[in-house]
């Protein structure tokens, strides 16, 4: 570019428009080629989704570092090419992810740059070839280095405007990391149409950087939502009944733990129109006679099993989080703890199994730092597994349950999600039709929600069976072991539900799935509890010692159990909000087992920040 | 000004892009709403006689970053219907049998607006 010292004040004018055009047509330039990148990142057209939301946001951080590098190297055409390098060496990374994990750049690959050594960029450069990479390399040091040297400066010697980019360039940059409140309302979920259930499909959607930065955003948010300290103060000085003793299932030997989170499981026998169920689910009623249980209450109805699975694993109530719809991408850190993490410290191994793929609702990320060590899901099945339905068979989920084990060495926790009764459940391809015809409806049922339950009904008591077949097979194998079964959420059978009520006149998210305990030493028990506590009672059955968080889950049952009244209910359950806001902060266990080692009766819990 | 009438010719015709050799393939609808489920059925019609002088085409499908499936086999042009299976950002390809990329098409959502009570 020309020195425009020596220019007239009219060519100085046209000189400056000039500049100015030129970065506004580079700018426009990285907008499209990113989002050209992004699409083949996926294999997706060119030009898919273009025009949306997502396609004007996505590269706005892209031309932040054009203008961050045009200020630092006062070049445009070198500050260009170093830019769409960055953002190719972006979308190249995205695309061998993809191709060899399946799953796309997240934010929590930031914690494998935190930990990077030789034997981490060993293994990437594995997946490139490297004298490719090399030549690319030295193909952009060598135009870089030209270009250096043709261009003029784009910015005059001391230039304000210069300063006054790159302030702005960089101060944009360090706030989108630092993931501060502009992020969130750009790069908010509505407007970009997240798909929590399919990253990729967000990607598609939004962009990868979009997503990326608006699941920073939201587990920003969700790290630092404030705590209410004086609720959990008032609860640990709740003077609440002695939590109730249940007896250790196998003394000194550890038992196996199945854990079976059934699709849509619930009782269709609450419906209004139904007597029981005793002839069509014969195990539930068994195990309900035989072990500890009862009714359950899900954070959810008709859909989101990932709200539910998360208390349980955890022991955090969705209530602690209003925010937060889906856990697992919103509640994203290295360590999640939770029975899990104290089970493994106790000498388990850990194993969840789900015949689904294994990023859906981000469990691969979840399950890892939730202390899964590891995740078998539908890619591992058989190739001839058996469908039922839409979907993967419960059969087939208990032969994996089965199979691992039988391989198992040390004590094992199996954490197995069903997925055959999932809907929709209008046209829904069953194994065996003649079966589905032949059960029975509850009175008035006709149309479309016959239909609905008839569906519904033959995969729960697919279900039924199969969870009948484990425990068969637990109790002939000779080791202790705990089997615990509970259902996800109601189903969204919209007709049924339209058609006939349930038996206490409430409306299905008011109503509860089944839950229980069986194995050795479980004494028969019904109970009521919340999903979140669940952990607690699991532990407390394998006679596993209960982390100082899961001490308080147990108090909060054994004080909710008790029936208080409503604005007692609400201190403690505002208690255990703010206490497991800790526990995920890892703060809550030192603090009251602190106090508890100094003798108080009542543990205090010190400010947070 | 001049760099702003250039600005002004070449965002249309980038906008284009989208159409860039993609006219050999079409699908209908080519967008849908999610208050339509996650499923619809989706018609694909390709002529490629312009560039496939003989033999014929293989037609792919896939969901966003996965392996492209063979859906069909066909000759140069024609037409056919999806399964009560195409979904949010399927993508259809169509391949000369030389196996070189020809046209893409994705399937395009648009999002179920929520309405009260």
């Amino acid at each position: 570019m020309k020195d425009s010292r020596s220019l007239s004040a009219d060519k100085q004018v046209s000189w400056l428009l000039f500049r100015i055009g030129a970065v506004v047509a580079l700018c426009v330039a990285l907008w499209f080629a990113t989002w050209v990148m992004d699409r083949a990142s996926i294999k997706l057209a060119w030009f898919a989704y273009a025009w949306t939301y997502g396609f004007f946001v996505n590269a706005i951080p892209v031309v932040m570092v054009f203008l961050l590098l045009l200020a630092l190297f006062n070049r445009a055409l070198l500050a260009f090419i170093v830019t769409l390098l960055l953002t190719l060496a972006l979308y190249a990374i995205n695309f061998l992810k993809l191709k060899y994990l399946r799953i796309p750049v997240t934010f929590s690959d930031v914690y494998v740059l935190g930990n990077l050594h030789v034997a981490t960029l060993k293994l990437l450069l594995d997946y490139v070839k490297a004298w490719q990479l090399a030549a690319v390399l030295l193909a952009a040091a060598g135009i870089g280095a030209v270009l250096a040297w043709l261009e003029h400066g784009f910015f005059r010697r001391r230039s304000v405007t210069r300063a006054a980019v790159a302030l702005v360039a960089a101060g944009g940059l360090v706030s989108a990391g630092a993931g501060v409140g502009w992020v969130g309302r750009i790069y908010a979920y509505d407007p970009l149409r997240v798909a929590p259930y399919a990253p990729v499909l967000t990607q598609a959607h939004a962009g990868l950087i979009s997503s990326i930065l608006s699941a920073d955003a939201m587990r920003r948010y969700t790290a630092n939502a404030p705590v209410d300290v004086a609720a959990a103060n008032a609860f640990l000085a709740m003077a609440t009944p002695p939590v109730a003793s249940l007896a250790p299932a196998a003394g000194v030997v550890r038992p196996d733990i199945v854990v079976i989170q059934s699709e849509s499981f619930f009782d269709p026998g609450i419906l209004k129109d139904l007597a029981n169920t005793d002839a069509t689910l014969p195990n539930l009623h068994r195990a309900l006679a035989a072990g500890v249980g009862g009714t359950m209450d899900p954070p959810t109805f008709g859909g989101s099993t990932l709200r539910t699975e998360f208390e349980v694993l955890t022991g955090v109530p969705m209530a602690a989080y209003p925010q937060v719809e889906f856990p697992y991408l919103q509640i994203v850190q290295p360590v999640i703890p939770g029975f899990v993490r104290i089970l493994r410290g106790d000498g388990y191994d850990a194993v969840a199994i789900h015949p689904n793929h294994r990023t859906f609702w981000n469990r691969d990320v979840a399950f890892k730092e939730i202390g899964f060590q590891r995740f078998i899901s539908k890619s591992d099945f058989p190739a001839d597994a058996r469908r039922d339905g839409w979907y993967l068979s419960d059969e087939a989920l208990t032969d994996q349950v089965i199979a691992t084990l039988d391989k198992a060495s040390a004590p094992t926790l199996v954490f197995a999600i069903s997925i055959e009764a999932h809907g929709p459940y209008l046209d829904d391809p069953v194994d065996d039709p003649a079966r589905r015809a032949a059960i029975p409806l509850p009175d008035g049922l006709h149309g479309n929600a016959a239909l609905e339950y008839r569906n519904y009904m033959y995969h729960i008591q697919n279900a039924d069976r199969q969870m009948g077949r484990l425990w068969q097979f637990l109790v002939k194998r000779g080791r202790p072991f705990l089997l615990v079964f509970y259902g996800d959420h109601l189903p969204a059978l919209t007709h049924v539900y339209a058609q006939t009520g349930f038996d206490d006149g409430q409306p299905g998210p008011d109503q509860f799935v089944p839950w229980f305990i069986v194995g050795t030493g479980v004494e028969p028990r019904t109970l009521h509890i919340e999903s979140w506590m669940l952990g607690s009672d699991i532990l407390r059955m394998a006679g596993v010692p209960l982390s100082p968080y899961y001490q308080q889950v147990a108090r909060a049952q054994s004080a909710l159990a008790a029936k208080p009244d409503a604005q007692q209910q609400d201190a403690i359950q505002q208690g255990v909000n703010a206490l497991a806001q800790m526990h995920l902060r890892g703060t809550v266990d030192a603090l009251v087992a602190r106090d508890d080692a100094a003798g108080r009766n009542n543990a205090h819990v010190a400010a947070e920040r | 000004m001049r760099w702003v009438r250039l600005v002004l010719v070449c965002l249309p015709a980038l906008g284009g892009c989208s159409h860039f050799g993609n006219d050999m393939l079409q699908i209908t609808p080519a967008t849908f709403s999610d208050c339509q489920g996650a499923n619809i059925v989706v018609h694909v019609k390709w002529d490629a006689t312009s560039v496939v002088k003989s033999g014929g085409v293989q037609l792919f499908v896939y969901k966003p970053g996965r392996q492209p499936e063979l859906w069909a086999q066909a000759p140069a042009k024609g037409e056919a219907d999806t399964g009560q299976w195409a979904a949010d950002g399927m993508t259809v390809t169509l391949v000369d049998d030389r196996g070189k990329l020809l046209a893409t098409r994705t399937l395009q959502s648009t999002a179920c607006p929520v309405t009260s009570g």
